[in-house]
Parts: C-alpha cells; structure tokens; sequence
C-alpha cells in the first residue's frame, strides 16, 4: 500500500480484512510516497482507511478470489510444460514477492528461478530466508547444480523440503518428492493450549467471589431484618466484587515447543501466547518482537492488531476483555541450534548415547520406548552408556506431549529452554526443545 | 420476618443458579468451549426465576400481612442475586445498560406484585378466601411470567433500543 499527502500528517491507517482490524499510525511526509507492507488474514474484500484531523478520510478496497486448491507460487520467467495436479499456479515476478516472512503462510510451495533471487531487496530476501528456514516447500531452478549457496545454509528441517532442479519440468517431479516426505510439524497450537494447562484460576475467583458475596447475605440476614440491610448489604457485596475482578490484573502465559532431528542446524518452534483476563473490558497483550510470525489462534482472537509502522511488524494485539475469555497468540518460527546426538550399539551389544554436536548437551530427559530416563550433562563428543534400566512414566504433560511425538522405535531428548532472552515474555512462560537422536554408525537395538 | 423470608429465598435461588452456572463455565473451560453463552444464560435464568419468585411469593405474603410486608418480602428477592448478577455480566456480551434495565423491571415487580394481595385482602376483608386467592392469582402471574418468557430478550432488547 502507497501512501502520500501534500502535508505533513499523522493518519490513522485501518486495514479490514474480515476479523481482526489492523490499527496503524503513519506519519506522511510532504510529497513522499510511504510504502507500507502489512500481512493480513486473505479475505474476499480488503479495505484500508486512512483519516487524520482536518482531512477528508481515503477509502480504497480490494476483492480477491481466494483459491480452494493449495496455491503453488511461481516466480520464474519460464512455465512447465503442464500444470501440476491439485495445485493452483500463481506467476509472480520478484517484485511482487512479500517483505514480510509472514505472507509466505498464504502459498503451499514456491518454485524459484535461482536467477531471479538476485532482484529482490534485502526485506524481500529476508522474507524468502525466513520461509526457507521455516521448512516452506521450495524448490529452485537452476542451470548449475548446487547453485543455492547462501539459501542452502538457510533452509530448515535437513533440507526436507528443499529441492534445486535444472528445469521447470524437474521442478515439478522435485515438489512431487517433497510432498511425498513430507514429515510431522511443530504441534499446532490446540495441543500448546493442552500443554499448558487450563486456566482455572479466575474461576476459583469467581468461586471465592460468590461465596463471600452469599455468606455476607446470610450473615446479615441473621443479624438484621430491616429492609435497607437487605438493600445494602447486597450492594456492596457487588460493588467490592466487580472492584476486586476488574482490578485483577492480566494473567499472562507463554508456551513455546521446538522440535528439531539429528543434523538440523535449525530448530522448528510454535509459540501459544495467552492472557486471561478476569475483568470486562478491552486489554491490550503485547507482541513479542523475538518471536517470529505473530497470527490469530483458532480461538481467543484477538479483536485489533496495532502496526508499528517504524519497526514493521505487529506491536500488540487489543483483546475483548471478559471474565473466563480466553486470549491467545499464535507464533511459529526457527532458531539455531547447536545440539545433536546420536545414538549406536557398542561392541558389547548396549546401546550408547553420543553428543555429535559441537557444545555440551545440558541435563535433560531421555526418551526411549515410552519411558523417561534422566540425562546428564554431556560434553562434546563423550559417549554415555544409556541405563537398561524400566525408566519412568511420565510426570506431567508435557513429558507426556514428548513421548508421544517421538516414535516407538527412535531416542528424543527433552530440554527446557530460557525465555529470558524472550522481551516481555511472561515469568511463568515455559519453552521445550525435544531433539530427535540420530542412528550412529552401529545399527541401533532397543 | 418477611425480609428475611425473601433474603433466604433470594439467597438460596442466587446460590442455586450461581452453582449451575459455574459448573458449566468449568465444563465449558476444561473442554475448551465458549463460556459466554453460559453467563448469558445465567442472566437470563436469574431474571425469569426471580420474577416468578416474587409473582407467587409477594402476593400471597402482601393479602396476608399487608403491602409493605408483601415488599419488604419481594425486595430481597432481587437484592439477593446481585453479586452473581454482576458476576455473570462480566463473563457475558450483555450490555451493562441490559442488565441495569432488568433489574430496575424486577424492582418495579417487587413493588407492583403485592399491590394484587393487597387489593385481594381489602376486597376479600374478613373472608378465609383472600389467601388462596392472592395464591392463585400468584401462580396465574408467574404462569404468566413464563410464557412472556419466550419474548423476554425481545422485549429488553426493543425496550434497550
């Protein structure tokens, strides 16, 4: 969306595209266009709106034909021979790729012409990094083989979903491959909300709250039996009750869940963000900045999102307060990592644990046929004999939400992770990393 | 005597909704559900029950002890319900001027309803007849109450706007 005024003017700027609105304060410089790139949820009619004092209100609306068949972005001057079953084919050029990694999320698979990548700019290159690092279905076309140099470094999951091809026609039978292997995601955020818990806690107020109110009845009622402490009484047992739920504060809540196997230098997170709140009335969660991708939940969504214009990307999310309403964020992502570990039988026949990885692997937990096992610290290279022994059940759900995303016959190891380099995220936020042990040289017996 | 009377009917039919309606928002919250629509249910379940409390109740105490203890009865009816009324309104999509207007109706009810005991006991003076008439006539206005019931939100919702 350009922009441009004749002044300079500070415009409120409102983009509608279904539920929820995005908010946006723009400054306009005299004369100068203003680009701004917003990724919001596909809708049939789009519509932005600008108004700011002492200006006439511009209105511009868009209608897209949204696709019911999974969307196959083509950014390459020549087109297969044939189009490929169950997809539909959107040609791009590179100038109409996003800025931001967060509108890759409205194509199923992208294919790339290698010599295209050298036009975009540095956000769209970001943009198109971001998508690769979180496991997006690419392929790319080119001439020389092993041509995708500095994206190869970049691209999530091992490479799974990742393929170079020398023809668009190759192209096709390379997304054809991906599709087919295609592996087990990040848990969506229905099982976060799982893992975390219910949100019980302004019920027990609720609780508390009636109780009190009904005993302070009775009470007076024994004590009393004018009409004005039947009237009275009542009445401030209200009034302390709506003071005491509408000065609670807002009760915050993190759960991050990365996954990553043996040998990827990326891990894959999705973060559920919750707020519940025990009051009526709006309130506004922030976004958190280090946490990738920001977008509505299935449930708990929000009712505004405000832009921050300057820093390009969401800032907070305004909620519709109510007493048990649910608040959510949803985010997903990657990060670097560094752990690896591989697991192979010794000459003896039993079974070892090695730290491939190039830092040490912190205490964490073992799993292995649907038992828990405690897992020292390991440093680089040292190999740990795993203990034969039954191990244990889990303790909560969280051990639980491990064992079951790590199949029968493969090791995992489970880790917390610190959410303090996480800015604003909640005291009681909790992050997992559950890492997938590779097959070392030996065939593994369990 | 009549106060209290109308406190503990109030108090108990508050606890007894109040404990219906916190269950299901428990239910509703450990199994992910919505948890408005209880709350509005919970209004208006507070609002039909007290108003047919108080149709039967006020006017068979007011032919019997007269107006004023007819509404010193009525009164604690929808006092009593309050906190769980304002509670209920923080977990639900009602307009607080909704809920306002409501309980101001069920104030006038409490005034109103013992107006027909009253009426009953000066027309029925020195007859044994008066008090199964105010309890009839009660249970007529609480029918009554009922069947409004169906157009109950209607008739807040047009009287709102």
């Amino acid at each position: 969306m350009i922009l441009q005024s004749q002044e300079p003017v500070s415009a409120e700027l409102t983009v509608t595209s279904g539920e929820p609105v995005v908010q946006s304060t723009v400054q306009l410089a005299p004369g100068e266009q203003a680009r701004f790139s917003i990724p919001v949820q596909a809708n049939e009619r789009i519509t932005a709106a600008v108004a700011s004092a002492g200006m006439k209100p511009e209105r511009r609306e868009i209608g897209l034909s949204l696709a019911e068949a999974p969307l196959l972005a083509w950014v390459a001057p020549a087109a297969p021979a044939q189009s490929p079953p169950g997809f539909h084919v959107i040609a791009f050029d590179t100038a109409a790729l996003p800025e931001n990694a967060g509108a890759y999320s409205s194509i199923d698979a992208l294919v790339i012409d290698r010599a295209m990548i050298g036009a975009l700019t540095e956000r769209q290159l970001g943009a198109l990094l971001s998508f690769l690092a979180g496991c997006g279905r690419t392929v790319m076309i080119s001439d020389t083989p092993a041509a995708a140099g500095m994206l190869q470094g970049a691209v999530g999951c091992s490479g799974r979903n990742f393929a170079e091809a020398a023809s668009p026609d190759a192209a096709l039978a390379s997304l054809n491959v991906i599709l087919d292997s295609a592996g087990s995601d990040v848990p969506h955020a229905t099982s976060l909300a799982t893992l975390g818990g219910h949100e019980l806690d302004a019920w027990y107020l609720a609780v508390a709250v009636v109780a009190i109110g009904m005993a302070a009845m009775a009470l007076a009622g024994i004590f009393s039996a004018s009409l004005l402490t039947a009237i009275l009484v009542p009445a401030l047992a209200t009034l302390a009750g709506l003071w005491f739920m509408q000065s609670r504060p807002v009760d915050a809540r993190l759960l991050v869940w990365a996954e990553a196997r043996s040998g990827d230098r990326l891990a894959q997170y999705g973060g559920l963000q919750r707020a519940m709140s025990s009051r009526r009335g709006d309130f506004d969660v922030p976004v958190l900045a280090v946490l990738a991708n920001p977008h509505s939940c299935n449930v708990g969504k929000p009712k505004t999102w405000a832009w921050d214009a300057q820093a390009q990307r969401y800032a907070s999310a305004r909620f519709a307060g109510r007493l048990f309403a649910n608040a959510s964020l949803c985010y997903s992502g990657s990060f670097p990592v560094t752990r690896d570990a591989v697991a192979r039988t010794n000459a003896a026949g039993h079974l070892e644990l090695r730290n491939a990885g190039p830092a040490a692997l912190p205490r964490g937990a073992l799993v292995r046929d649907g038992r828990l096992y405690s897992l020292p610290p390991l440093a680089p290279d040292a190999v740990l004999a795993l203990d034969p022994g039954p191990g244990l059940q889990p303790a909560d759900v969280i051990e639980r939400e491990a064992i079951a995303r790590t199949p029968f016959d493969r090791l995992a190891i489970l880790w917390p992770l610190d959410l303090q380099s996480v800015d604003k995220a909640p005291p009681s936020g909790q992050a997992w990393l559950l890492l997938q042990v590779g097959a070392g040289p030996a065939q593994v017996q369990q | 005597m009549s106060t209290r009377l109308g406190l503990a009917l109030g108090i108990t039919l508050a606890t007894a909704t109040a404990v219906w309606w916190l269950g299901a928002t428990r239910v509703a919250l450990q199994s992910g559900g919505e948890t408005a629509p209880w709350a509005a249910q919970a209004l208006f379940v507070l609002a039909l029950l007290r108003a047919m409390l108080i149709a039967v109740a006020a006017p068979r105490i007011a032919a019997g002890a007269g107006y004023s203890a007819g509404v010193r009865s009525a009164i604690p009816i929808v006092t009593a319900a309050w906190p769980v009324v304002a509670l209920a309104w923080t977990a639900s999509v009602d307009s607080v001027a909704r809920t306002v207007l409501v309980e101001i109706a069920l104030l006038g009810g409490a005034l109103a309803a013992p107006v027909v005991g009253a009426v009953l006991a000066r027309w029925r003076r020195g007859s044994a007849s008066a008090l199964p008439l105010a309890s009839l006539s009660g249970i007529a206005l609480a029918c009554g109450v009922w069947l409004l019931s169906v157009h109950w939100r209607q008739l807040v919702d047009w009287a709102y706007a």
